[in-house]
């Protein structure tokens, strides 16, 4: 355990009980979120009723639905409370116990995305207040050693609406969304993996799910729909066992740390510039990544603080580096640890990213099934979720439109990538998908130009007794220190083609 | 307090874990980790230290026993501390590590996310 310093407040970690606390509060949310739901807006179309054939279920959950949706996270909440609001018979399954138990990020909720998506959901986030702060300060650090440049804005501007962007901890995010679907009218199944799509020749027409927490084993396991969309997440386990995709390569996959550690509200504000509620994100490149291609940040949420770092699997593994020992290296230098000094701890989490952008994306319509989010390769390391819930929506279209006709075949719900690709998230991974090819061909290009950067600034800011033009000398000198004008042309160069 | 820190495992103290009896992650071919050819990235790279060496104060690069990795004693698999980020699935170069989820409500619980 960690020594307490003298005169500390005597406050051993809890964990159980806070965690406890909260999957009470959140199971409590989610249930007022739904019954608010139901008294606002009474469904008028029924979920699908169980058949007469369906067999007898210890489950009081009825096995059969128009479409299955696997996984509560960010995709298939937003699937979910979408084609359960358009009149779908929903189930949702989660192998967590609460949605959002196995899920990490930032993370930031773009709010004129949700505005774009989920218009009528934003009156209720901001009251039910499933975010942290409204992010009013968003700057980018590139990091030597011992200093920094920094570039950003900010502003009490961000805080009124429209807004921009909020910090939100998945493990409240995604129970609340995942709770807008049940108040839409889906169903929820929790604590139950999924082990694999059940097919009928080709088809798929259900999921078989594993025995969960408790149960005597006479419980049905097997749920049956037209429509299976599979929202798995960044390890599409299930989908690559259908035969759907194959499993990424260690080049194609970045694995991140997070450290969330607890300070109180008034002492974020203050070490951050901060007015009540509001927030800050800051991008951390250079030093962080030890060399590596890779991000990292820190957000502020309502008490805690959250410091991520990641870098491609291969990378860390050629690199002989444990990302923990670039996350504690992070924590140490000292414009960092100014900002987390005195706060505990109080959660390590590890997640992977889905690096391959548009090359990495699989075929998403299959006969009977749909990939979407993460599974699907449907991030972006700026957008965040948003890609996820894009695909969210275009996916329940297609459902809808599926059901209507019919028809659940693969050249029917092949609506799915055509909605997909009219969506500015899809045109905006495809203009960027030279990028991961270029990261790879230079896997220090992140270090090198994080070292121009700052010690050009560096050489700029230093006043000696000389003349602004031997300044301008001494800069480009130290430019020229880290990389020759030629090669800083030619790579100037390819990454304006890269990017256009 | 750097040690403790710098040490994966200490970290995952934090975590509220509900563990299965059984590992989902195991080696599809023990004997193969007998060779250190492949550098062994498990051992490193695994941000809870779930792959834990048991060579003792043997240097895993140098160490080569097929017959104690057939038995489980070079490489143990320290399951209930996984977070689940699946990283092992695409860190082994010889695809030698077998990796799912934990059965429904087991596993890690996360309370921040």
């Amino acid at each position: 355990m960690v020594p307490r310093r003298p005169g500390r407040k005597s406050r051993r970690p809890r964990p159980w009980r806070k965690a406890v606390r909260r999957l009470v509060l959140g199971a409590v949310r989610a249930g007022a979120g739904a019954l608010l739901g139901y008294l606002a807006e009474r469904k008028p179309v029924a979920p699908a009723q169980p058949r007469a054939d369906d067999q007898q279920t210890r489950a009081s959950i009825p096995n059969r639905y128009d479409v299955i949706v696997v996984g509560a996270g960010p995709a298939g909440n937003t699937a979910a409370y979408l084609m359960a609001r358009w009149g779908l018979g929903v189930l949702l399954v989660e192998r967590g116990p609460v949605p959002g138990s196995k899920n990490v990020g930032g993370a930031a909720v773009a709010v004129q995305i949700w505005q774009h998506l989920v218009p009528e959901l934003l009156p209720a986030f901001f009251e039910e207040h499933p975010y942290e702060r409204i992010l009013t300060r968003q700057e980018y650090w590139v990091m030597a050693e011992d200093y920094l440049v920094n570039l950003g804005v900010q502003g009490p501007g961000y805080a009124r609406p429209p807004y921009n962007r909020v910090s939100a901890l998945k493990a409240r995010l995604d129970p609340w969304l995942a709770g807008q679907a049940v108040a839409a009218g889906a169903t929820i199944l929790t604590g139950r993996r999924v082990d694999e799509v059940i097919k009928d020749g080709g088809q798929a027409v259900g999921v078989r799910v594993d025995r969960g927490v408790g149960d005597d084993g006479r419980g049905t396991r097997e749920f049956y729909a037209d429509v299976i969309v599979l929202a798995e997440g960044v390890n599409p386990i299930v989908s690559w066992k259908a035969g759907y995709l194959r499993m990424p390569s260690a080049g194609g996959q970045s694995l991140y740390v997070k450290e969330t550690m607890a300070l109180p509200p008034d002492e974020i504000e203050r070490r951050f510039g901060l007015r009540e509620n509001e927030g800050a994100v800051i991008a951390l490149y250079g030093y962080p990544t030890a060399g590596l291609n890779g991000t990292a940040s820190l957000y502020t949420y309502r008490e805690s603080l959250g410091l991520n770092v990641g870098a491609s699997v291969a990378g860390l593994a050629k690199a002989g580096l444990n990302p923990n020992q670039l996350l504690e290296r992070v924590k140490a230098h000292p414009s960092i640890a100014a900002l987390i000094r005195g706060a505990e701890t109080i959660e390590y989490s590890a997640h992977l990213i889905p690096d391959s952008g548009f090359n990495g994306v699989p075929k998403l319509a299959h006969p009977g099934a749909l990939i979407i989010g993460d599974a699907a390769s449907l991030v972006n390391g700026t957008l965040g979720i948003v890609p996820a819930m894009v695909s969210a929506k275009a996916a329940a279209a297609a459902v809808v439109q599926a059901k209507t006709v019919g028809d659940f075949s693969e050249r029917s719900l092949r609506q799915y990538p055509r909605l997909l690709s009219q969506t500015f998230a899809w045109k905006d991974l495809r203009l960027n998908r030279l990028a991961k090819g270029y990261l790879d061909t230079h896997p220090h290009i992140f270090d090198t130009y994080a070292r121009v950067v700052t010690q050009a600034a560096h050489e700029a800011s230093m006043v000696y007794p000389d003349t602004s033009r031997q300044r301008r000398r001494r800069v480009l000198a130290a430019v020229r220190r880290v990389v020759p004008l030629s090669r800083l042309a030619r790579d100037a160069v390819q990454a304006a083609w890269v990017e256009y | 307090m750097a040690e403790i820190w710098s040490d994966p495992a200490a970290k995952t103290s934090r975590d509220v874990f509900n563990p299965p009896s059984e590992s989902e992650i195991s080696f599809k071919d023990p004997s193969s980790c007998g060779d250190p050819e492949c550098g062994r990235p498990c051992l490193v790279v695994c941000p809870s230290g779930v792959f834990e060496w048991h060579g003792g104060e043997a240097d895993p690069d140098e160490v080569r026993s097929v017959a104690l990795a057939r038995a489980g004693r070079l490489i143990a698999v320290r399951h209930e501390r996984c977070l689940e980020c699946g990283g092992c699935l695409y860190l082994c170069p010889r695809d030698n590590i077998r990796f799912n989820y934990p059965p429904g409500g087991r596993g890690v619980i996360y309370v921040h996310g």
